[in-house]
């Protein structure tokens, strides 16, 4: 009986786990495309909490599915690879699929490169301003690396929201670390990072600055590049309580001091 | 069955034996041994043999489901209460991060 309770516990535990769910689809045109959706209802009924994505040729289908499990909101993602010579470049337009309900109006067609990283805004909630992205990139024999990912729907911050960073340690994959114990705080903080230059974090856009970071709790995420960054704080990055979108600039070889809150971290084998 | 089954005098010395009693001390050494047995089991072996009523199991199991359902986010006040509150967005956009793009 214990082993049924044992057994029965792991079965049920993924009902409060996460809000966010990766794909990864092969189109017809040779692309790979990297797909992520989140969804603001529990995982107790996957199906229906994210509803359906999947491809054929060089369409990915999407579908939100209702209480009664039919689409309620259904289209498809056209990612049309463009012919001749030159770079690989793509365009992206959007469909009603299968007479389901659809947006307004269609989004308009977006010509990308290779490798680019593309948010679209599905779902918003009006009295809060709160929206729902589905993220994805699209590349041909490029390295991908998708959005940092967060456990749960991250946001735009307000205007001036603060960010903090305390006592980091930073790590990218298992190859490099670097820490600090200095806090810094404010709407724009930099990291200087030895042999990696300094990140500049923002919690507004800005000239340079992409919005390819997520702070959520103490856990500061972001990409640079096709790497991925993680930087462990002592402390929340971005209150309230929640996934916060960032903006981040990396400067390989910075010229001048910004005169921004800084930390300049340290390789801890070269501090003793 | 054998030949030597159906043997009737062989049958018949079989219902007439009795077999010589246990020495002194017998249900001791036994009881000592499967205490001493028993104690060399490891914990987690001992535990999983613990004998649970059914009505106590299903109490549990039921407890572990409601407790993992009412944790889910879909019940968290402070996140959103489902689909119900979010809407379409009217015109979706294709926002270019890598590309220095926002929301």
């Amino acid at each position: 009986m214990i082993r049924v309770l044992i057994v029965a516990l792991i079965v049920v535990w993924p009902l409060a786990a996460q809000q966010m769910r990766n794909y990864a689809f092969h189109l017809g045109n040779g692309a790979l495309v990297l797909y992520q959706t989140y969804s603001p209802v529990s995982m107790a009924d996957s199906e229906k909490a994210f509803g359906t994505a999947s491809a054929s040729g060089n369409v990915i289908q999407r579908t939100l599915l209702d209480d009664n499990r039919r689409p309620w909101l259904a289209y498809e993602l056209h990612i049309d690879r463009i012919s001749g010579p030159g770079p690989v470049r793509f365009v992206l337009s959007l469909q009603p699929l299968g007479g389901w309900k659809f947006f307004q109006q269609k989004p308009v067609p977006r010509e990308i490169a290779n490798g680019d990283r593309v948010l679209m805004d599905v779902l918003e909630q009006p009295d809060t301003g709160r929206k729902i992205f589905d993220t994805f990139q699209v590349g041909i024999g490029v390295p991908m690396q998708i959005m940092p990912t967060a456990g749960t729907i991250p946001q735009v911050p307000h205007a001036g929201a603060l960010i903090r960073v305390s006592g980091p340690q930073l790590h990218q994959g298992d190859t490099f670390t670097a820490v600090s114990r200095e806090v810094a705080t404010g709407t724009q903080i930099t990291l200087t990072v030895p042999e990696n230059g300094r990140f500049t974090f923002s919690s507004q856009p800005g000239p340079g600055f992409r919005m390819e970071a997520i702070a959520e709790g103490s856990l500061l995420r972001f990409l640079s590049g096709q790497y991925l960054f993680q930087v462990l704080c002592t402390e929340p990055v971005v209150e309230p309580a929640g996934a916060w979108y960032l903006w981040v600039k990396h400067e390989a070889a910075p010229l001048a001091k910004t005169g921004l809150p800084n930390i300049d971290l340290v390789i801890p084998s070269r501090a003793q | 069955m054998t030949d030597e089954d159906r043997d009737p005098e062989l049958d018949y010395v079989r219902t007439e034996w009795d077999a010589p009693p246990p020495s002194a001390g017998f249900h001791n050494r036994m009881l000592a041994a499967y205490t001493r047995e028993g104690n060399a089991a490891g914990w987690w072996r001992r535990w999983l043999g613990v004998r649970v009523p059914m009505p106590v199991t299903a109490a549990a199991v039921l407890m572990a489901f409601l407790l993992a359902w009412f944790m889910a986010p879909h019940f968290r006040r402070s996140e959103p209460a489902g689909l119900a509150r979010y809407q379409p967005i009217p015109q979706p956009r294709f926002i270019v991060v890598s590309q220095g793009e926002n929301p």
